[in-house]
């Protein structure tokens, strides 16, 4: 090849090495973007493996731990989203809120064993006194009823007329078959 | 009917080297200094050259022939009338031009007082090595006529033996012939009956008859060419590279695709576990750690001044409560921060914001209570 190449012309060397470099550049720039970009997503995905790997090599113990949380908490006691909002409403009705009374259903987070389900609550216009009761009425249920977040807030006009918003969250546990 | 296609195509030149009849130069040996620098011989060879010639250096074809630490150059040099027109058409692309006598000269060195003979091409020729330096010490060229029998070359030979003097020893070339070799080829192969000489280009260069320019030019084409070849192989090993490479991420791809598709069928699985473990650590949390607001409105509001009025308070954490409040009394606020931080419970106190307007102030607290501010057995709660 070398007799072939040098047997040229300059003008046709010239060319051939243009040519040649240029398909050469090209080729091996385009590979070595697309190498660098898949050894990237390869390196992630590994990573990702190894994350899953790790999530499945825990499902034992995950699984062994979730029936722990719950076996001190009774059944019979816990509240899907319905009851969690009738629940609510009747801790209002005997704070006698309950006319100022919003709710809102969050949505639930499942597993096969149990759920947890969200309400937020808005109470407007209610007085300091009635919203301890609600209050200590709710604190009743925990902890199958628990406050996850609480604001409350004062009118500058008037101070006793407050407004509440509450995320309230109830443990469901699955009935056994 | 056919039909073919006359595509160019791209053929090699041959290389070839013109070899002139020895009888048409005059050639001398001279002494030089010598050295190992190429160029202060050559200058000393052209000096010694225009001294013996009748026509200037520009009108000569010549060429030289010596060794490293020689003290003694052949020179060679022919009028350049002497050749015609379409003689000098083939010297343009030739690899080597010069006469048949230098094709000998890079042979190994005879012993003292021999003389080669050197017949053929109509003409014969002798070159006399008195020393053992290696570089002929006397040449002399007789042409042949063309009808010439070997009579009349013995009679010329004998002739050429007698003028080179004191012989000892003739030797007699019956074949030579000079391979051109291939383009690229950094060499001339001599072959001389036999045995088999090589000569580097660059050597053959000091024997080449052309024009020192022309020769400089070829040189530098030679180097030119030289990288040329070297950028094309790097750029065919870059294709090669590039091929393997398209193979790898090929191979790559399709591995990748595979452990993505694992990833996909795990993901549904995963996420399950995901969520039974952020389950049940936030069951956990119910059961152990409750989120106490009016516990902690409550011990904030223990000392609050009477001219700090609380407009927000919102639980940011199980443990943090942010406050905004506002005052007509801005000095109360560091006295209520000082009463914060001292409370029993309290980890830290942080003004957030603190806005004045006039003689009302608006503020932001943060105040973290310590995990055991509000001492309750919660695990009792739920086992009540």
């Amino acid at each position: 090849m070398r007799a072939w190449f040098m047997g040229r012309l300059a003008r046709e060397k010239a060319l051939l090495l243009l040519f040649v470099g240029v398909v050469a550049l090209v080729w091996a720039s385009n590979v070595w973007e697309r190498g660098d970009g898949l050894w990237g997503a390869a390196r992630q995905t590994s990573t990702d493996l190894q994350v899953q790997e790790q999530w499945l090599l825990k499902k034992d113990e995950i699984e062994a731990r979730a029936r722990a949380a719950i076996e001190d908490l009774d059944s019979s006691r816990t509240f899907n989203s319905v009851r969690l909002s009738a629940e609510l409403s009747t801790l209002a009705r005997e704070a006698k809120i309950d006319s100022n009374l919003r709710s809102e259903a969050q949505p639930s987070q499942r597993t096969a064993q149990f759920s947890v389900n969200s309400v937020r609550l808005t109470l407007n216009k209610v007085t300091w006194s009635s919203l301890l009761e609600f209050y200590d009425a709710l604190s009743l249920r925990a902890p199958y009823i628990s406050i996850e977040q609480f604001t409350l807030r004062s009118a500058r006009s008037d101070s006793d007329e407050l407004s509440a918003s509450l995320l309230v969250s109830s443990v469901e546990i699955a009935s056994s078959p | 009917m056919s039909t073919s296609l006359n595509l160019p195509v791209l053929k090699a030149r041959r290389r070839h080297v013109v070899v002139l009849p020895g009888h048409r130069f005059f050639v001398r040996s001279v002494p030089v200094e010598g050295g190992a620098d190429a160029a202060a011989s050559r200058e000393e060879i052209e000096l010694a050259l225009e001294s013996m010639s009748p026509f200037p250096l520009s009108q000569l074809y010549w060429g030289y022939w010596t060794k490293p630490d020689c003290k003694r150059a052949l020179v060679y040099g022919a009028y350049r009338r002497r050749f015609a027109a379409e003689e000098l058409e083939d010297w343009g692309d030739a690899e080597w031009v010069a006469p048949r006598l230098g094709a000998m000269l890079a042979e190994r060195s005879p012993s003292p007082a021999t003389v080669w003979i050197l017949a053929g091409s109509g003409e014969v020729t002798a070159l006399y090595f008195g020393d053992d330096s290696g570089v002929p010490t006397l040449v002399r060229s007789t042409p042949l006529a063309e009808e010439a029998d070997e009579a009349a070359l013995a009679l010329a030979r004998e002739s050429l033996i007698k003028q080179c003097g004191d012989c000892r020893s003739v030797v007699d070339v019956e074949s030579l012939e000079i391979d051109a070799g291939t383009p690229g080829d950094n060499e001339l192969v001599v072959r001389r009956d036999s045995s088999t000489t090589r000569l580097s280009l660059d050597q053959a260069q000091m024997l080449d008859v052309r024009d020192p320019a022309e020769l400089v030019a070829r040189r530098r084409a030679r180097v030119r060419d030289t990288w040329m070849w070297r950028i094309w192989l790097v750029s065919l090993l870059l294709i090669l590279l590039a091929g393997l490479g398209e193979g790898a991420v090929f191979a790559t791809d399709l591995w990748q695709k595979g452990r993505l598709e694992r990833i996909g069928l795990q993901t549904p699985l995963v996420s399950e576990i995901e969520t039974a473990d952020r389950l049940a650590n936030r069951i956990e949390e119910l059961k152990t750690k409750r989120l106490r607001p009016f516990e902690m409105i409550a011990m904030v509001d223990g000392p609050r001044p009477e001219t700090i009025v609380f407009l927000r308070t919102a639980a940011t954490g199980l443990y943090s409560l942010e406050i905004e409040a506002v005052t007509d009394s801005p000095n109360d606020i560091n006295v209520y921060i000082s009463e914060l931080t001292d409370l029993a419970g309290t980890e830290s106190v942080e003004m957030l914001n603190l806005d004045s307007r006039g003689s009302q102030s608006t503020m932001r607290l943060l105040v973290v209570f310590g995990p055991d501010a509000f001492d309750m057995g919660l695990m009792g709660e739920v086992e009540s």
